[in-house]
């Protein structure tokens, strides 16, 4: 599904960000990508989002090869791919629904296709109730919820989730990562980008370490142990 | 298609509408700057009028000796007329040159009584020869000059050669002046519409960086400020027509005075024209504001 090969990435003037890394990661997978900061994860996720572009290596989604994809073709790159941040990234003077909608729009879709996708998604990420509240008036856990919906509305074959608990109490943290859980289980390969100890050891799934831009460790109910 | 093509008109409304001010103070520096143009395009009409106008009055005076028979002057009428520059030959008999002296006069009665002093008719009859064109003068006095006859009193050159020299001076400098100021407002022009655009991106920053994020096409982000861009023009262009307009309407009234005898009317050739006017302002501005925007849009939108 994922993979790359050799991959190094460097920022001027001696920074090596992804330094000679191989990985593969299979269709279906729940592979937590773990490290501290500054030690590469996010650039394996704007690389697979086609923002960054490898220095040397080469990476792969599915059969394409997006090592050198060219800035036409990111945006069809992306409707492949879901992504969530930290940041949730909602516009707040749009509804939930509005938010999600808004993705569907930005690409093309019909009012009839969009008002048919928005209450199915906002169904399997549990927010029918709240799709009309703007996000200042729902808790963090529900925005991220939201986002997720947004994410899904393309039904990606993969979902990278860059530090979705980051702004999340446990007790939200815990509800979205049952949430990735589930959509995993519903067949959509999920990365998640996180260092956070407590949500990786309680998975009991695959767990990427990285170092330095390097890969240290691969285990396949793996543990944090850095 | 027709789908994206009507979000991409809905965002571009959006975008002028929830930056009111910024579009406000955008429009309103495209109207001043396509009324100095529509100014100037009046200059330059009032300008060719009178110069026109002038040209028309440029003729050569040749003056015959009194008691001249009427075969020989017309004979010398002939002659003038065939030559390459001349357009016209008027004969002005020595009573029409009196009667139009006294018509001239007629408010003047010191000029009337000192005519009825003199026993006989002092003026001298005359050839007044137009040239077909003004521009060609100096060939046409070198002609005249080769025309020697015995009944030729004197010939009046000077004085509209250097009516000629003045009125092409001015015409110059006019249109020499109207390029410059054009040239400034339309830098204006553009560095105000890149700024406007910038600052329209900066303003849709998220909604952009959303955008990108689940896949919008380049094209789809972009366009929504190149049509904006284009809103801007069409609401210029259609402010100026109005308020131009109404500007003309004032200021006729004035003309009509300070150029009597010009036929100079700005109200009646802007309402035959402003048609093409505005098209043509309209096209040429939406030009520049699409590429000043679209430089902004590349530079700019890259989040």
């Amino acid at each position: 599904m994922i993979q790359f090969i050799h991959a190094s990435k460097f920022y001027p003037p001696q920074t090596k960000a992804l330094d000679n890394l191989s990985l593969h990661i299979y269709p279906g997978e729940f592979v937590s990508i773990v490290g501290q900061s500054g030690s590469g994860k996010t650039t394996i996720v704007k690389c697979l989002i086609g923002e960054e572009k490898l220095d040397e290596g080469r990476v792969l989604v599915g059969d394409w090869d997006i090592t050198h994809i060219s800035n036409r073709e990111i945006p069809y790159l992306r409707r492949q791919i879901g992504v969530i941040f930290q940041d949730f990234k909602l516009l707040p003077k749009k509804t939930l629904a509005e938010n999600v909608a808004f993705a569907l729009q930005v690409c093309g879709k019909s009012p009839k296709k969009i008002k048919a996708i928005v209450p199915s998604v906002m169904k399997i990420v549990g927010l029918t109730e709240q799709m009309n509240r703007y996000p200042n008036e729902v808790s963090g856990g529900e925005q991220q919820r939201a986002a997720i919906a947004r994410a899904l509305v393309y039904q990606p074959k993969i979902l990278i989730a860059d530090e979705p608990t980051g702004n999340l109490d446990s007790i939200n943290a815990e509800e979205i990562v049952n949430l990735l859980l589930k959509i995993n289980d519903l067949g959509t390969t999920v990365i998640l980008v996180t260092h956070n100890r407590e949500i990786v050891n309680s998975l009991n799934r695959r767990v990427i370490t990285i170092s330095d831009g390097r890969l240290v460790n691969d285990q396949a109910k793996g543990k944090y142990i850095i | 298609m027709l789908l994206s093509l009507g979000r991409i008109i809905k965002f571009g409304f959006q975008d002028v509408w929830r930056n009111f001010w910024l579009s406000l103070a955008t429009v309103m520096i495209l109207v001043l700057t396509l009324f100095s143009v529509d100014l100037l395009l009046s200059l330059r009409i009032i300008g060719q009028a009178a110069v026109d106008n002038l040209k028309n009055r440029v003729d050569v005076s040749i003056y015959l000796k009194q008691g001249i028979s009427e075969d020989k002057i017309l004979n010398l009428k002939a002659r003038l007329a065939n030559l390459n520059n001349v357009q016209e030959v008027i004969y002005i008999s020595q009573s029409e040159a009196l009667e139009s002296f006294q018509k001239r006069h007629q408010s003047d009665p010191e000029i009337l009584q000192a005519l009825q002093e003199l026993d006989q008719n002092p003026l001298a009859p005359t050839l007044t020869v137009k040239p077909k064109d003004p521009d060609h003068y100096e060939e046409l006095v070198e002609e005249l000059d080769q025309i020697q006859d015995p009944i030729i009193e004197s010939r009046n050159f000077q004085d509209n050669k250097k009516l000629l020299d003045k009125i092409n001076y001015i015409t110059d400098k006019i249109n020499n002046a109207a390029i410059i100021i054009s040239s400034i407002f339309l830098l204006i022009m553009i560095l105000v519409m890149f700024n406007s655009v910038r600052l329209a991106i900066y303003s849709h920053r998220q909604e952009i960086i959303i955008m990108k994020l689940v896949g919008a096409s380049n094209f789809f982000i972009k366009a929504p400020f190149l049509f904006s861009s284009l809103i801007y023009t069409f609401m210029g262009v259609v402010l100026t027509v109005v308020i131009f307009y109404s500007f003309l309407t004032v200021l006729q009234p004035y003309l009509d005075t300070f150029f009597f005898g010009y036929n100079i009317d700005l109200v009646t050739y802007f309402n035959s024209h402003w048609l093409e006017i505005a098209g043509l302002q309209f096209t040429g501005a939406a030009v520049i504001n699409l590429l000043a925007s679209y430089m902004a849009v590349g530079k700019y939108s890259k989040i």
